[in-house]
């Protein structure tokens, strides 16, 4: 059996927060979860989880520490290696995109090995009206726009974009695949737990009636998930294929199927095709535009948590 | 495949590894005017850019190189050659770029090194880094006494270290009137 320990330490407002994850890593995504879980409280001090899972024993075990840190530019290159894909191939600034998340200081996590300086992931927030002239944001938008095909949620994107009184986030949520699925949780919790410290830390300071960068209203992101490719089948009624095409997404992280859930705007369309890493079966890459209000976020986390 | 880590040359002169094609070799002559000499060298390490950097009057090499290659280098490339090392590390070419009017080293390098580089060179030497801290100045950098050119990654600081150092912003003649101050006073 795995064991895996979270300690979290509380949140001080200048954001020393870092939570140890002590992991086993063998089989991933399979094997039953069972799970003794304490209460959580930012105010108190350490508090322990302690998550079991079965797994087969007949893989190797290797022992992996991850900590969840605040970005630093040490980050810098990996950051920008985990975006060199954010545009399906298209070449663009990654440079302006990483150098604005590592600078970033308020919020941002990466994901570390303990002891080294590999990032393994990074999760961030950057206001998109903030910094609409940047080319690296512009690019991004652009493509956002021409990938949607749906007319209707173009022009919904457009008013995202245009309307600043509403801020909208950028949401880089990008890991390594195999890191594990119990991660997400606090990194998700931190994150936004970290927002709402510089919000109020903004507030505090800024002049009335100034458009806070923190006051972000919509929260839009591009994930990868896949899709299943159905064998050859003969739709027999709307119900039946509605629960087939359900069953069919796969989620390679385990939060997008909640975002997603909570999406008020969702806009998907096909990469590549790949093999399934243990079936064999052909899945086809989809890239998914989707926003989420900030009002669902809180449901968001607390569905994320129970998982 | 990746020229720039196999080639190294002046002015004068093109070195190309033994791995070069006689075709190749053939189109390269034929590009380059008549008053550059191409010679393909027959060495062991065959990654020229990267066991050896060179301006017009000095090389330095892998200390590992032929002494055969080593004449090469000089009677081709009419270069005082010198075997070096830089940050402990053999590969020069990886390490330094070097200009006419300047080297821009490792940022491991130690001060005697770069004094010692300084005085075989006959150039101001500075250690620094190219494409937001790398010290692999070769593979992020490219100069003459012209221009340069970097990574996308570099940042602002290094930016004007590299224009500081190969002398690359537009000089007025106020600029060149302070040197020549500058130079009295200190030689006074």
């Amino acid at each position: 059996p795995l064991k895996l320990k979270l300690t979290h330490c509380p949140t001080s407002p200048d954001r020393n927060s870092s939570l140890v994850v002590q992991s086993k890593m063998a089989d991933f995504g399979t094997g039953k979860r069972s799970r003794d879980r304490q209460e959580e409280d930012m105010m108190d001090d350490s508090d322990e989880e302690e998550l079991t899972l079965d797994q087969a024993d007949d893989m190797e075990d290797v022992q992996v520490e991850l900590d969840l840190v605040d970005l630093e530019e040490k980050d810098y290159h990996s950051t920008k290696q985990f975006l060199l894909n954010y545009l399906d191939g298209k070449v663009f600034l990654t440079t302006d995109l990483a150098d604005l998340i590592v600078t970033r200081k308020e919020i941002g996590t990466s994901i570390r090995v303990n002891g080294t300086d590999d990032s393994y992931g990074f999760v961030s927030v950057l206001n998109m009206h903030h910094h609409a002239g940047v080319k690296a944001i512009l690019e991004i938008r652009n493509h956002m726009l021409q990938k949607c095909a749906d007319k209707a949620t173009r022009d919904v994107l457009v008013s995202l974009f245009t309307d600043s009184s509403k801020g909208l986030g950028l949401l880089l949520n990008e890991r390594m695949v195999n890191i594990p699925d119990a991660l997400a949780p606090p990194l998700h919790q931190n994150l936004f737990d970290e927002i709402a410290i510089a919000f109020n830390t903004e507030k505090a300071a800024a002049a009335p009636g100034t458009q806070l960068y923190w006051d972000i209203e919509n929260y839009i992101f591009i994930t990868t998930i896949y899709l299943e490719s159905l064998p050859t089948r003969v739709p027999t009624g709307k119900r039946n294929k509605q629960q087939n095409e359900e069953s069919l997404y796969r989620y390679q992280k385990a939060e997008d199927e909640i975002y997603l859930k909570h999406a008020s705007v969702r806009c998907e369309w096909a990469g590549r095709k790949v093999p399934h890493a243990m079936t064999g079966v052909s899945l086809t890459e989809m890239r998914v535009l989707a926003v989420v209000n900030r009002s669902k976020i809180p449901v968001i986390l607390k569905e994320l948590a129970e998982t | 495949r990746i020229v720039g880590r196999m080639v190294a040359g002046n002015r004068k002169g093109l070195l190309v590894p033994t791995t070069t094609t006689d075709k190749e070799l053939q189109h390269i002559r034929n590009l380059l005017p008549d008053s550059v000499r191409v010679q393909r060298v027959e060495e062991r390490l065959s990654a020229l850019g990267n066991v050896l950097v060179c301006n017009d009057y000095v090389a330095l090499i892998h200390p590992d190189l032929e002494k055969e290659t080593e004449e090469i280098i000089a009677d081709v490339l009419d270069v005082e050659v010198f075997r070096q090392t830089i940050a402990k590390s053999p590969l020069v070419g990886s390490f330094a770029t070097i200009t006419n009017q300047g080297a821009l080293v490792h940022p491991h390098t130690s001060l005697e090194d770069l004094e010692e580089l300084a005085s075989l060179l006959q150039v101001p030497v500075v250690a620094g880094t190219v494409n937001r801290g790398s010290g692999v100045i070769g593979g992020g950098l490219i100069a003459n006494d012209w221009v340069a050119f970097t990574g996308m990654d570099t940042t602002a600081t290094e930016i004007s270290v590299v224009e500081s150092i190969f002398k690359l912003q537009a000089t007025t003649s106020s600029d060149l009137l302070q040197d020549i101050r500058t130079s009295l006073i200190d030689t006074m």
